[in-house]
């Protein structure tokens, strides 16, 4: 016999398989876009402005 | 993805060979912006007296500005006081090697020459020197970055790069703003 204690435990199981996703896609997403602007300065601004020693 | 400690260790593992690809990554982009196109921070390791550069040796009045030398070799040499470059403006070809030579008699000072990697600090007791090529003509500030005073933001220079064909120094081998 299924308790409301066991289903919110359940319900809670089920959260906590989700969060760790979208925290992942959330970490990827805003580093992802981090590289990419250092990536476009560098080769864009960077690399064009010459040669220097 | 479950939360088990597995299923963490896993991604954790994941997310850390992202990080070292996207650390390797940046390090080649250093490697071969020095490598291809010669962008190297600027290594120059030379004391000078702070206390007599004007006075003798090649820091002195006479021996600023522009001097090409018997060999081609483009040098310009400036000094950072509070509050002016010495001289204000100095003029340089396009798409030849130039010799930037820095010193100062007072504090620190740092320069940049805007549109172009040209950076470095400008430390009493010691030469700054940085070797570029200008690919494009125009006027390019050359401002004081490093606080220096009440007077830093009064603090700039120009440097004039001028096409080759327009760049004329006198039989001395200098070239000046003036008279270019």
């Amino acid at each position: 016999m299924t308790t409301s204690h066991d289903r919110e435990e359940e319900a809670l199981a089920h959260v906590m398989g989700e969060v760790p996703r979208g925290a992942l896609a959330l970490a990827a997403l805003t580093v992802g876009l981090l590289f990419l602007i250092w990536f476009l300065i560098y080769a864009l601004v960077f690399l064009p402005r010459g040669m220097v020693s | 993805m479950p939360a088990t400690e597995e299923g963490i260790l896993r991604s954790e593992l994941r997310w850390a060979i992202v990080a070292v690809g996207m650390v390797s990554v940046v390090m080649l982009a250093v490697i071969y912006a020095g490598l291809v196109h010669h962008i190297n921070p600027p290594s120059n390791l030379e004391t000078i007296d702070p206390n007599t550069l004007h006075l003798t040796g090649e820091f002195t009045e006479t021996n600023l500005g522009t001097q090409v030398t018997a060999d081609g070799q483009v040098t310009s040499r400036l000094v950072a006081t509070q509050f002016a470059f010495q001289p204000q403006c100095i003029v340089v070809p396009t798409n030849r090697p130039v010799v930037l030579r820095f010193a100062t008699p007072d504090v620190i000072h740092g320069i940049l020459v805007t549109g172009t990697n040209v950076n470095t600090m400008v430390v009493p007791g010691y030469v700054s020197q940085v070797e570029t090529v200008f690919t494009k003509t125009g006027d390019l500030l050359m401002p004081c970055h490093e606080f220096c005073g009440l007077g830093h933001s009064e603090m700039l220079a120009t440097v004039r790069v001028v096409p080759e064909s327009e760049f004329k120094p006198d039989s001395n081998g200098r070239a000046s703003c003036d008279i270019r």
